[in-house]
């Protein structure tokens, strides 16, 4: 399958998951473009599934991208631009309340609702147990509908 | 079965991961459990209003980028425009010299691309790397 096909296929949903972790435009179309990077230099290997490869990618890029600013930025800044963001930025409950996630309840609530995989497929790109995705997602819902309530953390 | 067991239950319930079995449990203590039948709604209408959040498409100046470049080497130019001319009044100084280099380059240019990559983040490492008369920062890929 040739690179090109494999961008304009499924760029837009990889762009959902990108903007979805780290919500800000301009960082998820840098990190978009990253990801594709990362793809074409692999581009030889024999892919069965798109879908998950991309998205395993493009999750590396993500948690690269948090480790690297984490490393530049002092923990004291970046908790305040994450503060300074969290006012700024949001309109939608819902949204509020996906970024006060845990990144790795964040996660499997996007790769399910936005991505709109099953369980076995999100298992395979976190490397986890179909019950540990069942209840992440468990718990990811109960923090919602918590926050949503006004018991926000 | 009691509510916390079910509670659990639900979410996979949501999202249609249940044995037939379990669906019929949780329909059947839904049915008497005021308390879970809220939950079940509310998980419900959660994934809907997921589902429905507004995500910007990429801008097309990006999407351009990397499909006019998508090639085997890689490597990305930063600061695109300050590069670009630094290397015309370079090469326009220098075209004398470089002759020779040139015509290497332009050997080689089928088969070897680049992809030029113009940052707005600042959050990678650049190395930088010469390349002819381009002057290239190599990627720093993360693990994969």
């Amino acid at each position: 399958m040739n690179i090109e096909q494999i961008f304009l296929d499924y760029h837009d949903y990889i762009f959902k998951y990108i903007y979805s972790m780290v919500q800000n435009r301009a960082e998820a179309e840098d990190l978009l473009q990253d990801t594709f990077i990362k793809v074409m230099k692999a581009a030889d290997k024999d892919i069965r599934n798109w879908k998950s490869y991309l998205i395993t990618i493009a999750r590396n890029t993500v948690y690269d991208h948090w480790r690297k600013r984490k490393n530049k930025l002092s923990l004291d800044l970046f908790d305040k631009l994450k503060t300074k963001n969290k006012d700024i930025e949001l309109k939608l409950d819902i949204e509020k309340g996906i970024k006060n996630l845990s990144p790795k309840l964040k996660e499997v609530i996007i790769l399910r609702e936005i991505n709109q995989l099953d369980y076995k497929e999100i298992a395979d790109i976190l490397g986890i147990e179909k019950g540990t995705v069942k209840s992440r997602l468990s718990r990811a819902r109960d923090e919602l509908k918590n926050f949503l309530e006004g018991g926000s953390k | 079965m009691n509510c916390k067991t079910i509670k659990e239950l639900i979410s996979a319930y949501v999202d249609g991961e249940l044995e037939r079995v379990d669906i019929l449990r949780v329909e059947e203590h839904i049915g008497k459990c005021e308390n879970c039948a809220n939950i079940l709604e509310s998980y419900t209408s959660i994934s809907l209003n997921v589902r429905s959040i507004e995500i910007p498409k990429p801008s097309e100046k990006v999407l351009k980028r990397i499909i006019l470049f998508p090639r085997r080497k890689v490597y990305r130019l930063r600061r695109l425009a300050v590069s670009a001319s630094l290397l015309i009044i370079l090469g326009t100084l220098l075209s004398p010299l470089l002759r020779t280099q040139e015509n290497i380059i332009a050997q080689e240019t089928p088969k070897e691309y680049y992809i030029v990559k113009e940052e707005k983040t600042p959050y990678s490492e650049v190395y930088y790397e010469r390349e002819g008369n381009f002057v290239l920062t190599s990627y720093s890929g993360g693990s994969f």
